[in-house]
């Protein structure tokens, strides 16, 4: 509407009208000047103080162009005084209003976020000072994690959880559980192995990662995973077990039942109390699912785990091996627990490449592993007839797992491998004594790590004691396997081996390398 | 633009009443006239102050460098132990802590100066009256506060120092774990 009333001749009537009131205006400043000008000592009028405004910004008054005359500037800020201070002659402030600009007061609003900002800091600064040992910590441990240094991550977070309970924090540290929870599985089912199946770490495993969820609500794709793959190892491990218990001892029939099981489903009642009372697979025909179950499909490296040691009691060294290479071609998981066997069985045959291939996957899952540096150990002494590496990969590998972390069990466990193979390889070397000693040190370790020494560790010490003319130890030794034999049976007799080395009719080195004293308790 | 700056400036008040205080306590050290000094206020000067123009190379470069120097360090303070507590060890229940959070992102965000005052202080130094080691000394401090502004004028310094608390853990472990050794050892 506005638009429409904008004509040409509404244009030039305002324009008239400014025209007008500015001629007005005009008229009647030049009156109030003239009166001004009669009567000097007269008080400044608000005309006065227009003009001389008017005057500043360069206009005259009377005819409304620039004027030539340069006014003397007033201050900018009062327009009392001239412009211009001591220490600056060009501001546009005096010396008074620029006193008090420079000293323009803060604001109470500013100052009370100050006090607040600093007592923020302190809570802040004491926070961190409370958090920085289980920051380090766990930092240290997820990068040890990333570099595969699996004993130096659980060291690390053991720290850091012993620091949360000593200080009694009250926070949660989710991500430590993550981490910790990441690491159990990267450490794989070697660890589950050596605790007797697993079953006791696979609860404690299923215990973390159901306290992460629950009291943490980790919704996490990697912790679901693996939270996946721990019950689906607990239910198989389970039934597998029942099987393995009914079984009638015809081992075909008993590997076949094993074999109809992959793919075959598992129906778990009760998720967090677990066993086989609740569990039930789809080949039980006295059970019918309700469709409240949690259902799972069996493990089959777990079933091929089974089949290896059904093959291992029924003695079928072909069949331990498929079972273990069919574990393998599911998945490098079960390695850890495939490896020991299958890599021995290469060397055996001088199929090198592939036990190496094992070896370095063990050793970037895990370069701190024992049964990396044990496996390694004997690739040098088979393959490479090199003794002196093979006895320095032990030395590496004791020194390095001592180092990563402080437990007298895992310096145990790698003492009772570790200093095996150290001992046969100073055996290659011709350093008997050395290799004595290196015995004796398995089979305390074994002692205090098992609690009992294996046969294949006391053989060796005997013969290495009698290589020695340590006849005091051998008659000790003697005397200690015949009460044993005398109590037990026969099967707890010094091996042959033992015997044809005190009959000369086996050297040391025939011994080292035969293989028989390379096997570890999981095979 | 403008409506999202002052979003983010209100969002993060606390940093933004810091970098007006400091700002005028930078003035008051260099005595540069200042019309209006109110640390809270709703519009585009949240997080600055209104103040004469600088003709001095020091003053300038004072009135830019020391509210960023202060926010930074107060931001930093704040959000070491919320970062590592919360995003690093997920520590996701503790309200205090993301407070912290809150107050150190609030902080961060809030470093740069206004992108006038950044301007002044390139007319400063940059003119044939400077020598040309300052020039090149000044070179970075310059570059960084003249991107800082620019972020700064569209909003985009909240991204940026939520992106620095996801990161600040990772910086952090490359001297803490070291440096609590060093303690432990003493």
């Amino acid at each position: 509407m506005a638009d429409e009333n904008k004509t040409p001749e509404n244009e030039s009537s305002v324009h008239d009208e400014m025209e007008e009131l500015a001629r007005i205006f005009r008229e009647e400043l030049s009156k109030a000047r003239e009166e001004a000008e009669k009567n000097e000592n007269a008080p400044e009028t608000d005309i006065d103080i227009l003009n001389n405004e008017l005057e500043v910004e360069g206009y005259a008054v009377t005819t409304g162009e620039k004027s030539n005359t340069e006014p003397e500037e007033m201050c900018e800020c009062c327009g009392e005084r001239p412009r211009g201070t001591d220490r600056d002659p060009n501001s546009p402030f005096c010396n008074e209003c620029a006193a008090i600009m420079e000293k323009y007061p803060y604001d109470w609003k500013g100052i009370i976020m100050l006090l607040a900002s600093i007592a923020v800091m302190f809570v802040s600064l004491i926070t961190f000072i409370q958090i920085a040992p289980i920051f380090a910590s766990t930092y240290r441990g997820n990068e040890a994690v990333k570099d595969k240094q699996l004993y130096s991550a659980l060291s690390y977070y053991s720290d850091a959880e012993s620091y949360v309970q000593e200080n009694e924090i009250a926070l949660d540290f989710k991500n430590l559980r993550r981490g910790e929870i990441i690491l159990f599985d990267a450490f794989g089912v070697d660890e589950w192995v050596e605790m007797k199946f697993g079953n006791t770490s696979i609860l404690c495993a299923l215990t973390l990662i159901e306290n992460t969820y629950d009291v943490y609500n980790i919704h996490d794709k990697k912790i679901a995973e693996i939270y996946d793959s721990l019950i689906s190892a607990r239910a198989s491990i389970l039934m597998l077990g029942t099987y393995e218990s009914e079984t009638d001892g015809n081992y075909e029939d008993t590997k076949a039942r094993f074999e109809s099981l992959i793919g075959k489903k598992i129906y778990v009642s009760d998720l967090k109390n677990m066993d086989s009372t609740n569990v039930h697979d789809e080949l039980d025909e006295s059970y019918t699912p309700n469709g409240k179950e949690t259902v799972i499909t069996y493990d089959e490296g777990w079933i091929r785990f089974y089949q290896y040691l059904l093959a291992e009691e029924n003695g079928k060294t072909d069949d331990m091996a498929s079972a273990l290479e069919k574990a393998n071609a599911v998945s490098t998981d079960y390695e850890a627990y495939t490896a020991p066997f299958l890599v021995q069985r290469y060397l055996d045959s001088g199929d090198y490449t592939k036990a190496e291939e094992i070896i370095r996957r063990m050793g970037d899952g895990n370069c701190e592993s024992v049964l990396y540096y044990d496996l390694l150990s004997r690739l040098y002494r088979y393959r490479d007839k090199n003794y002196s590496a093979a006895k320095e990969v032990c030395l590496t590998g004791l020194e390095k797992i001592a180092a990563s972390y402080d437990s007298y069990d895992l310096i145990a466990y790698a003492g009772s491998y570790l200093s095996m193979q150290k001992s046969l390889s100073l055996i290659m070397l011709k350093d008997y004594e050395g290799a004595y000693s290196s015995a004796e040190e398995c089979c305390y370790y074994q002692n205090e790590f098992y609690g009992y020494t294996t046969p294949e560790a006391r053989d060796l010490y005997a013969i290495l004691a009698i290589a020695t003319g340590n006849t005091e130890k051998y008659d000790e030794l003697a005397k200690e396997t015949q009460s044993n034999v005398e109590l037990y049976g026969k099967e707890y007799d010094f091996s042959s081996d033992v015997y044809d080395y005190k009959n000369n009719k086996i050297s040391l080195e025939e011994i080292a390398l035969s293989g028989r004293f390379d096997r570890r308790l999981a095979d | 633009m403008r409506i999202i700056y002052i979003i983010v400036k209100i969002l993060t008040f606390p940093g933004a009443m810091m970098h007006a205080f400091f700002e005028h306590m930078s003035c008051r050290i260099c005595k540069i006239l200042v019309d209006d000094a109110r640390t809270l206020r709703t519009d585009e000067m949240l997080s600055h102050i209104e103040h004469e123009l600088v003709h001095r190379r020091g003053a300038s470069f004072d009135l830019c460098f020391i509210p960023f120097l202060f926010n930074l360090f107060i931001g930093l303070t704040i959000i070491c132990s919320a970062s590592v507590a919360v995003l690093y060890l997920g520590s996701y229940k503790n309200a205090l802590l993301w407070f912290l959070l809150y107050m150190g992102i609030a902080f961060l965000t809030n470093l740069f100066p206004q992108m006038e005052d950044v301007l002044m202080l390139k007319e400063n130094i940059y003119n044939g009256k400077t020598n040309l080691a300052v020039k090149i000394i000044a070179a970075p401090f310059y570059a960084l506060l003249y991107v800082g502004a620019q972020l700064e004028r569209f909003g985009l310094t909240l991204l940026t120092s939520i992106g620095f608390a996801f990161a600040f853990p990772y910086i952090l472990g490359l001297f803490v774990p070291k440096l609590y050794d060093i303690i432990m050892a003493i």
